[in-house]
């Protein structure tokens, strides 16, 4: 297994890979190590998968984001500000 | 563009509430927050240096927002401790071993997506993993995962750098992978 990158450093690189501005290309080294290693392809999908839970979890249907009434009142705020400040 | 705090409240208004919400728990304060945040945006505007970005700034208030509520109320957030925690890269020695290897093999997970129904209950679960990170990877896990940040403007935020940012993300997600497989994944109940 000479030259195989371990699983402290694919773990590295499967994180980056969500960070990096482009998805860099994965060397093969890397790649045969995702093949043949049984810890670290479910850590591969765990990370598919928690990107993806995330994402929906700022969908305007979550429990996440500002009610439709609180965002009024806040809006009804800052225009009262805005326009103070112009007038 | 002209800057605005009823655009801010549109297209910024949610990724404000999330990071506050996460740091609060609680959405009565955290629409404050947002509210009080897009105002002293507005009041100090001038100081906005247009070729930055305006989430991040806008989170740069909220952050000192946030500090100011806590201080407020007495509570020192648990600071002391936090801080302790969070003492650079030797806690990649958790996870793995001296020849590189994972110490708890990460389970499988399944690929089903969440219900409607169940993503009520995983958020729950993941809030309070999220709450239990170390301040710094709290605040850049939030702002990259949940407002959505790109990267460049949470190394912005927390003033540290691009490799910096990546280790401390990975970081963050080995933490909240293992909370979230036993909160979430062992616990059958939480299921519907």
């Amino acid at each position: 297994m000479m030259g195989l990158p371990n699983c402290r450093e694919v773990a590295l690189l499967l994180s980056r890979e969500h960070d990096q501005p482009t998805r860099p290309r994965r060397t093969l080294p890397v790649r045969i190590h995702l093949l043949i290693c049984k810890a670290c392809r479910p850590y591969e999908r765990q990370l598919d998968w928690l990107q993806h839970t995330l994402r929906r979890l700022q969908d305007t249907q979550s429990p996440t984001t500002l009610e439709a009434a609180a965002r009024e009142r806040i809006q009804a705020r800052l225009r009262q500000e805005r326009d103070r400040q112009r007038s | 563009m002209d800057l605005d705090p009823e655009r801010w409240l549109t297209e910024h208004g949610d990724a404000l509430f999330r990071f506050a919400l996460l740091r609060t728990s609680r959405r009565d304060i955290a629409e404050d927050l947002v509210q009080e945040t897009l105002l002293a945006a507005w009041r100090s505007r001038d100081g906005f240096r247009r070729d930055a970005s305006e989430r991040t700034w806008l989170v740069g208030i909220l952050k000192n927002k946030i500090r100011d509520h806590y201080r407020d109320q007495g509570k020192q957030e648990n600071l002391a401790t936090r801080v302790a925690e969070d003492d650079g890269q030797d806690d990649l020695d958790r996870w793995f071993d001296e020849t590189g290897h994972w110490r708890v093999r990460p389970a499988r997970w399944g690929s089903d997506p969440l219900t409607q129904v169940e993503l009520e209950g995983f958020w729950l679960v993941l809030s309070e993993c999220i709450d239990a990170l170390p301040e710094r990877l709290r605040d850049g896990f939030i702002a990259r995962e949940l407002s959505a940040l790109t990267s460049r403007e949470v190394c912005e935020l927390l003033k540290i750098s691009d490799n910096n940012l990546y280790v401390l993300l990975h970081r963050a997600r080995l933490r909240i992978r293992e909370c979230v497989e036993n909160g979430w994944f062992k616990k059958e109940d939480h299921r519907s």
